[in-house]
């Protein structure tokens, strides 16, 4: 769940295969890489409206740290009061020199079992806590997943965009293709489009208050509907921070299990 | 006076500079027998409103909680221990202090003060390192392993690095189960029958008519901790000195001869008593990921653990100087569990438990060894609204069963319907194994949940 803060996952590979290829792997790195901050903290908003427009809402403490090549997250429920409490720690680990992935780690405290359970750090495109969003498009999917390619080029939200495609390798991957348009001047995304296994479309990404914070590029609200069932996810940052102190004893487990995360 | 108004306005300034959370929830609950629980059939066997209230306030390094519930019972099957409840005497309201603890946090050095609640153990709802906190024994239906724990009155001293943490526990005070002593609970005709085979038995009524250990510094558990977490595995150590939870049950006929006058014919009953006894623990578990899997492995031995010997030995094979009412054996219990999320919204999670007695022989209650497998299915549908979770444990010596099918449905973020059925069955020719004894508790639950 690496910089969970709209860092959208575009992702490249080493190897060309049509004449834009070098340059949309070029393109794909850039958005991939963009600086976060050695650290970050903020409270994230997610509501969940459904086809009828009725609306859940979700609030989650977040905060992440660089820790050398390893990037810390720290995830809070602090709403539904159902699930106040539940927290997630994942490290994330960048790939290996051959392009393959490495798992990250990841745990989850659950406050009703007191009891910090060990969880699989391979699964990135299952849905995060019943959102439209999977924990790939709100991290830094890895490069070496898909196979890039531009499409063309267009105006989005104002500035001129590179239209790049990122097709999965793996078969099976849930969402088949992603394709997302680029600021060709900050390399932010800024709308994007997911189809299916079927290649059909599936999901559509708007994004709003796309602004430097303490010089670094922040998507501060994000809206994923899913066109096939009429779902749609808002998430939203507040009270973003960057390059402040963070309590580095939040990203250990002990820390998890004492409840001492705020 | 200003100076009482300054110091009142200082403190109350500390207190809003403090972060402090409530939580609470209201649970309304109702079950009923299903139509193989014989004599329980149609009948309600569990009938509750919980209201249950926790409060965290963060100061600094430091944090206090404090979680409680008032319990209203219908059928007044609410007990106690002496200390984890205060219950009203004909069983239907309860007052519990589940947790209440200081928690504070330095560089290297955290130390918990106070009754907490502790979860030892990779394995799923069973019992293998998870000694520290005993449990709450009144409820078999829709009970919960975890919510079934009480808290300990303890002090816990933590070394603290990235990877890992090391705890030591003094627990001055024994803390014991809590058994289904009130007359309105309907596991306590199972457990303390009236008569059995025509014969009265005079059982406990109260928790302390059983042999509680002396409150004395030389009657403190202990226990100890230490766990490492790194990419390959998590991996942790146990150690445990002290009581075992439930009570050794000693049973003892008594005999008063008639007098052809005022007690003309001869009585013959059996007294029942029960003490605790010393118990010890050494243990380790494992948590090691693989793709989209995650191992469990856990095992403990309990050197010389008393075990209950069965009520026929104790009446019949020895003289009344050398009854014993337990045997000291070694034991040892080891658990493989496997986790398994696959894409879709799926967990599954299986286990194989296996538990020796070494040495064993038929005075004993329970059997020599007894092993069981377990497989749990759970899936979240409709962008988390409908969780479907299905459950089960096969005892592989008798091939009797425990199932659970429970569907939570949110109606809203704050309130869940809940719908859950509990199935247990004999083995095959009868055979009550780990969970036939349990089948007149085959149950449907019906419980709302509203959490604020």
């Amino acid at each position: 769940m690496k910089h969970t803060f709209f860092k959208l996952a575009v992702s490249g590979l080493i190897f060309a295969t049509t004449t834009f290829a070098q340059s949309a792997n070029e393109i794909a790195k850039k958005a991939h890489d963009l600086p976060t901050g050695k650290t970050s903290s903020g409270t994230i908003s997610v509501t969940l409206i459904d086809k009828n427009g009725k609306t859940r809402n979700r609030e989650i403490a977040s905060y992440t740290m660089k820790d050398g090549s390893t990037d810390k997250t720290v995830l809070v429920f602090k709403t539904p009061r159902d699930v106040a409490g539940i927290s997630y720690l994942t490290y994330d680990y960048p790939d290996k020199a051959d392009g393959s992935t490495v798992d990250s780690d990841s745990w989850i405290y659950l406050p009703a079992m007191k009891k910090v359970r060990r969880v699989s750090g391979s699964s990135k495109d299952d849905d995060f806590q019943g959102t439209d969003f999977t924990y790939d498009d709100l991290g830094t999917r890895s490069l070496s997943k898909d196979n890039f390619a531009i499409l063309g080029e267009e105006k989005v939200n104002g500035v001129d965009c590179w239209i790049l495609e990122a097709k999965a390798k793996d078969p099976k991957a849930k969402v088949s293709r992603r394709v997302t348009w680029v600021d060709k001047k900050t390399y932010v995304v800024q709308k994007g489009e997911y189809y299916d296994k079927q290649n059909k479309l599936q999901k559509t990404l708007t994004c709003e208050n796309i602004k430097q914070v303490k010089g670094y590029w922040t998507t501060q609200k994000m809206t994923m509907t899913n066109v096939q069932s009429n779902h749609k996810t808002v998430y939203e940052i507040k009270d973003l921070k960057y390059d402040e102190k963070v309590n580095e004893s939040y990203f250990t487990v002990s820390a998890l299990e004492r409840e001492q995360v705020k | 006076m200003k100076r009482f108004t300054a110091l009142g306005l200082a403190l109350a300034a500390t207190v809003c500079a403090q972060e402090t959370v409530f939580l609470g929830s209201l649970t309304s609950q109702a079950g009923v027998g299903l139509p193989n629980a014989h004599h329980n059939k149609g009948d309600f066997l569990l009938g509750q409103t919980i209201f249950d209230g926790t409060v965290k306030s963060y100061l600094d390094e430091a944090m206090i909680y404090v979680n409680g519930q008032i319990v209203h019972d219908a059928l007044g099957s609410q007990s106690t221990n002496g200390s984890s409840a205060f219950v009203a005497d004909d069983g239907t309201y309860a007052l519990k202090l589940r947790e209440a603890y200081i928690d504070w946090k330095g560089e290297l050095l955290a130390l918990r003060i106070g009754r907490q609640i502790t979860s030892w153990g990779k394995a799923d709802d069973l019992q293998i390192t998870d000694v520290l906190n005993p449990r709450d024994e009144t409820n078999v239906v829709a009970a919960d392993y975890n919510e079934s724990k009480l808290g300990i009155d303890a002090v816990r001293i933590s070394l603290l690095t990235e990877k890992t943490q090391v705890d030591a526990y003094w627990i001055p005070f024994f803390t014991p189960s809590i058994l289904p002593l009130a007359k309105g609970n309907p596991l306590h005709s199972r457990v303390f029958p009236a008569e059995v085979d025509g014969i009265g038995i005079n059982y406990p009524e109260k928790y302390d008519d059983f042999e509680l250990p002396e409150k004395r510094l030389s009657k403190s558990e202990l226990a100890l901790r230490a766990s490492t977490y790194t990419s390959v595995a998590d991996l942790s150590l146990y150690g445990f000195y002290g009581w075992d939870d439930l009570p050794l049950i000693r049973y003892k006929p008594n005999i008063v001869f008639g007098d052809g006058e005022d007690m003309p014919a001869t009585s013959y009953t059996i007294d029942v008593t029960g003490e605790y006894k010393r118990m010890y623990m050494i243990g380790a578990d494992a948590a090691i990921p693989a793709g989209d899997f995650v191992f469990r492995l856990e095992g403990a031995f309990f050197p010389k653990r008393h075990f209950q010997t069965n009520v026929n030995s104790q009446l019949f094979k020895y003289s009344e100087n050398s009854r014993p009412a337990s045997k000291r054996k070694n034991q040892v219990l080891g658990l493989a569990g496997l986790d398994w999320t696959p894409s879709g919204g799926w967990t599954i999670t299986a286990q194989y438990v296996a538990d020796g007695v070494i040495d064993h022989d038929d005075d004993l209650e329970r059997k020599g060894f007894e092993h069981q497998a377990t497989l749990s299915i759970e899936k979240s549908i409709l962008n988390e609204t409908l969780t479907i979770m299905a459950s089960g444990a096969l005892d592989l010596w008798d091939f009797s069963t425990a199932s659970e099918l429970e569907l939570d449905y949110k109606l809203t973020d704050a309130i869940t319907l809940c719908l859950i059925g509990d199935l247990y069955l004999e083995g095959p020719d009868g055979k009550n194994g780990l969970y036939g004894e349990y089948r007149d508790f085959s149950s449907v639950t019906f419980k709302g949940k509203m959490s604020f």
